[in-house]
């Protein structure tokens, strides 16, 4: 299928993209989007597998709700409080799983999409708020459900909102436990990878209520994209029976405390322009 | 007259487009069911109209330490949609076309890395059609 040898790459590895919906070689991106933007439930997981202490101050409040007038805001904050309540799963809080629950469903209902997505799947996420695996589960098919609802109805922008959302409050509680913490450190410097793509959905996104954010928010792409990494191949091991495939290659991103400590600051500045 | 053609042609347009996100949207469920209570969705679905030989991509980045499932899927049974898994290099990391054309599959990464995930219809099988992809974590 591949060769057995191996090749090493140095320096910067971004991806080639293409912008436009179609590419020379006809190739077709996926509704003419670039956009996998990785899950915030996989940070979230993270900080649980790191016995990383609850803080109050990291997510955002309820009471900023209020704030939140139109649908850029809405959509971009729904994503936040999303990836908050997959943190706050980990911590067996009660009611304050039910207070973000809350929130989702409401912002969810202001924009037209709690009442097209699976009422069994929403009424169940609602009575499972005491169990994390339940909320991670059910959670990722609210927002699967959102996003297919709204791709098939035109919506696609506010889909691209909720998943920045996403990206930025993943990258907020990551860098808070950077400093002491490599895992999260290095699951910070990987968002490299995810940064081009995110800076491709932020420049097609026009709406004036985004204006504020998207420049913070594509100077940070540039910051991460620019992280110095490295890649080596190695060949892949197929287990046909098991239909597993164990990916071997080899690659690092390199954050010196410098780029750590500008990274943060920056992620603030977004941050803080989308729940203000 | 040409306005009644033009609000034919839009209404059309516009039937065909229901159409096509209707017949997108019954695949994306179809394809969800190999994403199993073990595995966690990532909370998209990937999706592109497609034609012949059209190939259609996108790049996601795996993390290290996961396990991942990736189910593609083109008209409601199995085995329709050719996928690979190709790294930045363009190595080709897995082609369910040397299995079967498998539904799915699991990856489980050892290093986080940024990767193409290319699809097409396979030809014996279809001549156009939706694709769909989507994936998952385990938990």
């Amino acid at each position: 299928m591949q060769s057995c040898e191996e090749k090493t790459a140095s320096k910067p590895t971004t991806p080639s993209m293409d912008t436009t919906g179609v590419s020379t070689s006809g190739t077709i991106k996926f509704e003419g989007e670039i956009i996998s933007v990785p899950s915030p439930i996989q940070v979230a997981t993270l900080i649980q597998k790191n016995n990383i202490p609850f803080k109050q101050e990291l997510v955002n409040s309820v009471q900023n709700k209020t704030k939140y007038l139109n649908e850029t805001k809405k959509a971009l904050n729904l994503g936040i409080y999303g990836a908050d309540l997959a943190y706050i799963s980990n911590y067996n809080l009660g009611q304050i799983n039910n207070d973000y629950f809350d929130l989702m469903a409401g912002i969810s209902a202001d924009l037209s999409i709690l009442e097209n997505i699976d009422k069994k799947m929403v009424n169940k996420l609602n009575s499972n708020l005491n169990n994390r695996d339940s909320i991670l589960s059910l959670s990722s098919e609210f927002f699967r459900m959102a996003d297919r609802y709204l791709k098939s109805n035109e919506r696609t922008h506010l889909s691209n909102y909720i998943l920045i959302g996403g990206w930025v409050e993943s990258l907020h509680l990551a860098s808070d436990g950077s400093l002491n913490n490599d895992e999260l450190r290095g699951r910070l410097g990987e968002q490299k990878y995810s940064a081009e793509s995110i800076k491709n959905l932020a420049n097609r996104m026009e709406d004036p209520a985004f204006a504020t954010i998207k420049p913070a928010l594509i100077q940070l792409c540039d910051m991460l994209s620019q992280l110095e990494s490295t890649y080596t191949y190695r060949k892949p091991i197929n287990d046909q029976r098991e239909k597993i495939t164990f990916i071997l290659s080899q690659s690092s991103v390199i954050l010196s405390n410098e780029e750590l400590s500008q990274i943060s600051e920056q992620i603030k500045i977004v941050r803080n322009a989308i729940i203000e | 007259m040409k306005l009644r053609i033009s609000f034919l042609l839009t209404g059309l347009t516009v039937l065909l487009n229901n159409s096509s996100q209707a017949q997108c949207d019954s695949i994306a469920d179809y394809c969800q069911r190999h994403i199993t209570s073990e595995y966690i969705s990532d909370g998209q679905t990937y999706r592109a109209l497609l034609s012949g030989d059209d190939a259609a991509e996108f790049h996601t980045t795996l993390f290290k330490g996961n396990t991942y499932r990736v189910a593609a899927c083109s008209g409601n049974s199995d085995n329709n949609l050719i996928f690979k898994i190709v790294d930045q290099d363009k190595n080709i990391l897995f082609s369910n076309a040397d299995y079967s054309t498998a539904a799915f599959w699991d990856f489980h990464i050892e290093n986080t890395m940024s990767v193409t995930i290319e699809s097409m219809l396979d030809s014996n099988k279809s001549d156009s059609g939706c694709a769909v992809i989507v994936i998952g974590f385990r938990k």
